[in-house]
């Protein structure tokens, strides 16, 4: 029989040539977009570096305080901080530290800025992490659900729920909540990180629901009108001719779906990065967020550039993982980025 | 011998809000015999593909059906019809690019139907695939099975999708314009194929088309609906050498081959009635040469005149 020979014919990858002409084209969208992210990371931090020093205020009054100042004392900290140095220089000599892997000195907090956003790290990615799960789990059964049963009183509330989820204000929900389940039935604590571990993840719960809020509005939008799309499309119907059942003709049609879920639900990610300085600062989270607030009123350069770059990277790579994911999901795409 | 499709009176009505909008299908009766091709002609609108849906127990969200369906004696209007799909009665649609999910390979949507419909292994499955997709003569039936549905062209498509309709023996297949899609060479090996499969395998075949040739090429028998109703049905080739709907003779009267080559085309004027809501008498009147006042004052039944052949004009004569 014909079929011995092929048996090999259900796998996604035809065979091991096309499978080689394929993996060549997207190891180099690898290369260019790291090259890519590299340039603009290079132009970011010219860009905030020349903003800081444009913005007013003095990092010498900032750290000298109110305490009467002798010119020498001035000199002593422009120096250690190569104030004295016309601006190129200076961005030049934060450049060649930063190469070399050292990120510099946090002026406000006198520790080194890796061990500075070191401490703060894990709080905001707990906390962005915590918010984004939340936001899916949520979000997108409830969008497939108010696709499949559009009109349905679970898609007017789904509806309600997503209109009220992108217009309410970050720190408005934030308060919001903080009365009603903080203060009002005090059922969670009102500020601070805790003390590690479970308790850490108790007190990130409520600025995970405020973040997560807007975060799943928009994943809830995207999954309804994405499923309504697919369920509206001719193989839908085809399949349902071929006598598949609701429940996997639904499960198919998500697969679909996905493709612009995935998409969209990476650009929302970036949403993040504003939103959680807003709910470190009404939960008082020592995370990266209240860090970057403090740094850029004092301006701490060393501070607010690595930041600045931590996010680009970040956003950069989210970008990336999603561009990949949609290469995996999408099979017609697949085929473009081979033809390139 | 009882017939194996039974439509009796079917209506299919468009509800809003509990409002009847439109009535597209106005009481249609059609019977298709064991092993029998019959086609469905009319203009799009006439309610060829919503009687097609309903015959899959498939209609769109928001229409119901009253009247009955019988397949096989199974009641296709009833909750149940989609154990039948795919089983019973299979469809194969007019674009084979967007039936087919696109993300999905070829193969892995057919399985997706036997795993549906039988227990079988995998190898078994996989067996099955094959000996279908190599049926309906794809020239790499392995190749095709692996490939994704933007790697195959319209045509290769078109016969996946027939192996797709076919894999579990339906008793009738429904083709919805199933070349339209296609060009013209393209078109006339899919019809060869489906008449090489019917005699093979006996299945009966409904037929919707707007396209009268394809209905002389391959017909046993031919219905003409015009604004959701039967309005002549008969032998394919006494239907067509001999007309007695003066719709049925307007779309023969349109077609190229059968006038002067010098002479412009013939057309039926007007559109079909968008909304069928309250029509009384024929609903062809407005746009028959040959109307007369009893035409827009009583509702014309479809009477036989000659053996087996009828049609829905009060000006017929009868014997």
């Amino acid at each position: 029989m014909a079929h011995h020979a092929s048996r090999r014919w259900l796998e996604v990858i035809p065979n091991p040539i096309a499978r080689a002409s394929r993996a060549r084209p997207l190891g180099r969208m690898l290369v260019v977009r790291v090259l890519g992210t590299l340039g603009i990371l290079l132009v970011l931090s010219i860009i905030v570096f020349s903003m800081l020093h444009l913005a007013p205020g003095d990092i010498v009054k900032n750290l000298l305080g109110n305490r009467p100042s002798s010119p020498d004392a001035v000199a002593a900290i422009r120096a250690q901080y190569h104030l004295d140095q016309p601006l190129y220089m200076q961005y030049l000599i934060w450049l060649g530290n930063t190469l070399t892997g050292d990120f510099g000195q946090s002026i406000r907090l006198q520790d080194s800025v890796a061990n500075v956003i070191g401490a703060r790290l894990g709080i905001t990615a707990s906390l962005s992490g915590l918010a984004f799960l939340l936001a899916v789990i949520v979000a997108i059964p409830l969008g497939v659900q108010s696709a499949v049963r559009s009109g349905s009183w679970i898609d007017r509330f789904a509806t309600g729920f997503g209109i009220v989820g992108l217009s309410a204000p970050t720190f408005a929900v934030g308060l919001l909540l903080l009365y009603g389940f903080a203060f009002y039935v005090p059922i969670f604590p009102v500020y601070g990180s805790g003390d590690g571990g479970l308790d850490t993840l108790w007190h990130l719960v409520l600025p995970a629901i405020t973040l997560a809020l807007g975060l799943g509005a928009i994943i809830l939008k995207l999954t309804r009108t994405a499923m309504l799309r697919e369920l509206e499309s001719d193989y839908v119907t085809f399949g349902r001719a071929r006598g598949l059942p609701d429940r996997q003709v639904h499960l198919i049609a998500l697969r679909n779906a996905a493709i612009p879920i995935v998409t969209g639900a990476s650009l929302v990610l970036t949403f993040l990065v504003g939103g959680t300085v807003l709910a470190e600062t009404t939960f008082a989270l020592p995370g990266l967020g209240t860090l970057l607030q403090g740094s850029v009123l004092f301006k701490d350069i060393a501070v607010v550039q690595a930041l600045t770059l931590l996010v680009a990277v970040t956003i950069a790579t989210i970008a990336l993982l999603a561009d990949l994911a949609y290469i995996f999901l999408d099979p017609r795409i697949r085929a473009k980025e081979g033809a390139q | 011998m009882s017939a194996l499709l039974s439509v009796k009176d079917l209506r299919i009505d468009f509800v809003d809000r509990g409002r009847v909008t439109n009535t597209p299908v106005r009481g249609i009766d059609l019977e298709v015999g064991h092993g029998e091709i019959i086609g469905v002609v009319g203009e799009s609108g006439c309610g060829k593909t919503l009687t097609g849906l309903a015959v899959l127990g498939l209609l769109p969200g928001g229409a119901t059906a009253t009247g009955s369906v019988l397949l096989d004696g199974g009641d296709q209007l009833a909750p149940n019809a989609a154990n039948r799909r795919g089983e019973d009665v299979s469809i194969v649609f007019q674009n084979p690019g967007t039936a087919f999910n696109p993300v999905f390979t070829i193969g892995a949507q057919l399985r997706n139907v036997v795993r549906r419909h039988r227990d079988f292994t995998k190898r078994e499955e996989d067996a099955h695939i094959l000996n279908y997709l190599t049926l309906v003569q794809l020239p790499d039936p392995a190749r095709a099975a692996a490939s994704y549905p933007h790697e195959l062209s319209g045509g290769m498509l078109q016969r996946a999708m027939i192996a797709m309709a076919l894999l579990c023996e339906p008793k009738l297949l429904i083709l919805d314009e199933p070349t339209t899609a296609l060009d013209v060479t393209v078109a006339k090996q899919i019809l060869e194929l489906v008449l090489d499969l019917q005699r093979q395998f006996g299945f009966s075949v409904l037929l919707i088309t707007h396209n009268l040739g394809i209905v002389h090429d391959i017909c046993d028998r031919v219905a003409v609906l015009y604004a959701g109703r039967v309005i002549e049905l008969g032998e394919t080739a006494e239907v067509l050498k001999s007309p007695k709907h003066p719709y049925t003779q307007g779309l023969l009267d349109a077609l190229p081959g059968n006038r002067d080559p010098n002479m412009p085309l013939a057309a039926i004027r007007g559109t079909v009635p968008s909304n069928l809501l309250g029509i009384t008498g024929c609903a062809f009147a407005d746009r028959c040469p040959l109307v007369i006042d009893e035409c827009r004052r009583i509702d014309p039944a479809l009477l036989e005149s000659t053996n087996g052949h009828a049609d829905a004009c009060i000006r017929t004569v009868r014997a």
